[in-house]
């Protein structure tokens, strides 16, 4: 008996033991595993982050030594025309581009979900999130040429008595830039809208019909504030876009008419591209940052307060 | 109330349809405008309309040799697919080692590495505050107007190692036990177990960095500057629709968009069903 327990406590220990080894090894072969990860993203991904904000306390160019100024970079990039006109740019981009692109993907995703049959239903999806997939080049070009003073839209619409003036003033490139993304991303926006209304339970919606309550009250009183997960985060996409955006403003306009269409993202590759203005164009996109951030939360806490 | 039905029903496939066409309607035009011919461009819709279609601008662009004042589209499109597809291959590997060791292995430091991950996604690399330090480490490496400014940047993915993590920890430990019975290494395991498991994510995960790789503008731009042999055609087909040293037309524009479109279209076509489950996957995130 007691040689028995002797034994069993020996093959626990030895277990143990192996355990321990076998703990000891795999704790090391995971650290090599994730150690490729972890290095190259400290490298990459930490140093770039970490150096971004002391990077703007600097006047630099590259070529000749660098020098610190402070906070100059910020002071000289905030009372720019350039800044005031990014603002402004934003503002007005926001207003029209968040609630339209955000109704269109709405009303497309209700559609979409009254669409009976599956494979048709995939097909209408497919299609919905083919122009977010394209290069943003490729549909600049396209645009360029759709909208040009010579082509078909402009002179129909002429013909009608409108006079689109789509990238020469500075209110109609706000309207075309939001109609070519909201062109790109109501797709986008639509899917992701439709895999929140998916995930809502089909029981609250009878439990609503007994109540017999109609469409109009089902809307309202249950997909949307059981969609609000889903709506927050098609909306911090809709506000980051006029943040990220380059390409479009880029190619298509450079920034004008009178800088009607300059962005963040823009001004910060003209000035590190055109001008080495390193320290400067940190400035900018920190700038960039934490507008983007601020904007982010007065809307999360708009969203969740009207849910 | 039938016909109430059938009314809303038709109506709601005119609705969709027209959808349809809006969203369809700038790749018929681009398709079209880059067959016709440079006066009719514009002007000219209606396949009626239209006297002739030509191949001239694709001659142009599918051209092996030339001039000196010409872009070299074919090789922007080797270019392209060459960085875009090492930087996928890397995102494949990196992500599916770092997951594996994540969900299946213990060690210090496992729990800071997710969280780490999570912030990771939630601030992607394409952020602009990230790109002016990490163009002038790419300066002070020696990499600028080289492949590898291009690919090194971008050579794993938050998003990718938090789908895989998501996967991996539905495959039963069991299956992983019986491999490390049989003496498989850690690595074997990842790669002949793991991943072959794992086909629909690794599709997910390959599809949208390869496309994500293949759109990127800005960064190309920064680094390959005036590197003309070495630009992917993103940045070619930009550069030239820019001006400067080249000398412009509509037409070869258009065919040029085209062949910056297909690879896209090919691939959707292909994989259509990966590219809805992935939006919605990544939508999850915020």
């Amino acid at each position: 008996m007691f040689i028995k327990i002797r034994l069993f406590k020996s093959w626990m220990d030895k277990s143990k033991k192996l355990q321990k080894i076998k703990a000891k090894k795999t704790l090391k072969i995971g650290l090599l595993l994730v150690l490729p990860y972890i290095i190259y993203n400290l490298v990459f991904w930490v140093y770039p982050t970490a150096f971004a904000f002391p990077l703007a306390l600097f006047k630099w160019d590259i070529i000749s030594p660098s020098q610190f100024i402070g906070l100059q970079n910020f002071m000289e990039f905030w009372s720019s025309e350039e800044f005031r006109a990014i603002m402004w740019n934003a503002v007005r981009f926001m207003l029209i581009y968040v609630p339209f692109s955000m109704g269109v993907a709405l009303v497309l995703a209700l559609l979409f979900r009254a669409v009976q049959s599956i494979q048709l239903r995939a097909v209408f999806a497919t299609v919905a999130i083919l122009p977010h997939m394209s290069s943003p080049v490729a549909y600049s070009i396209i645009f360029y040429h759709i909208l040009s003073p010579r082509g078909f839209l402009t002179l129909g619409l002429r013909n009608l008595g409108l006079n689109p003036k789509w990238f020469s003033d500075p209110w109609w490139v706000i309207v075309t830039f939001v109609m070519i993304i909201a062109w790109k991303s109501s797709g986008y926006y639509a899917l992701l809208f439709l895999a929140g209304l998916n995930s809502i339970s089909q029981d609250v919606y009878e439990a609503a019909m007994l109540d017999s309550a109609n469409w109009w009250t089902r809307f309202w009183q249950i997909s949307i504030p059981l969609l609000n997960p889903a709506l927050v985060v098609v909306m911090i996409l809709s506000v980051q876009t006029f943040f990220i955006i380059f390409s479009e403003p880029f190619l298509l306009t450079g920034g004008g008419p009178m800088l009607a269409s300059n962005t963040f993202s823009l001004e910060a590759f003209n000035q590190l591209y055109n001008n080495l203005k390193v320290g400067y164009s940190a400035a900018i996109s920190i700038t960039q940052g934490l507008t983007t951030f601020v904007f982010i939360v007065i809307l999360k806490k708009v969203i969740q307060r009207e849910i | 109330m039938k016909r109430w039905r059938l009314t809303g029903k038709i109506m709601l496939y005119v609705v969709l349809s027209l959808v349809l066409i809006i969203q369809l309607y700038p790749y018929v035009w681009l398709i079209l405008g880059s067959l016709k011919l440079e006066e009719e461009i514009y002007t000219r819709f209606l396949p009626s309309h239209i006297t002739k279609l030509t191949l001239d601008y694709y001659r142009k662009v599918i051209n092996l040799n030339p001039g000196p004042f010409e872009p070299h589209f074919l090789l922007a499109l080797i270019n392209s697919f060459f960085v875009a597809g090492i930087d996928t291959i890397a995102v494949i590997l990196t992500s599916a080692i770092t997951a594996y060791a994540l969900t299946r292995l213990r060690f210090r430091g496992r729990v800071f590495l997710q969280n780490f991950i999570i912030f990771q996604w939630v601030f992607p690399r394409g952020g602009v505050m990230i790109i002016i330090p990490l163009f002038l480490l790419i300066n002070a490496l020696g990499l600028m107007k080289t492949y590898g400014g291009m690919i090194l940047p971008f050579l794993t993915s938050a998003w990718g190692v938090f789908l895989y993590s998501q996967y991996f920890r539905g495959i039963p430990q069991e299956i992983v036990d019986a491999a490390r019975a049989d003496g498989a290494s850690e690595a074997r395991i990842v790669f002949s177990i793991m991943l072959p498991m794992a086909g629909s994510v690794t599709a997910i995960i390959a599809l949208f960095n390869f496309l994500g790789r293949w759109n990127e503008l800005l960064w190309d731009l920064l680094v390959i500057r005036d590197a003309y042999n070495k630009m992917t055609l993103n940045v070619l087909v930009a550069t030239y629709f820019q001006g400067g040293m080249f000398t412009k037309e509509p037409g070869v524009e258009l065919a040029s968009a085209v062949l910056l479109t297909i690879p896209i279209l090919l691939l959707f076509f292909a994989f259509r069903r990966y590219f809805v489950e992935g939006i919605t996957m990544r939508g999850m995130k915020g």
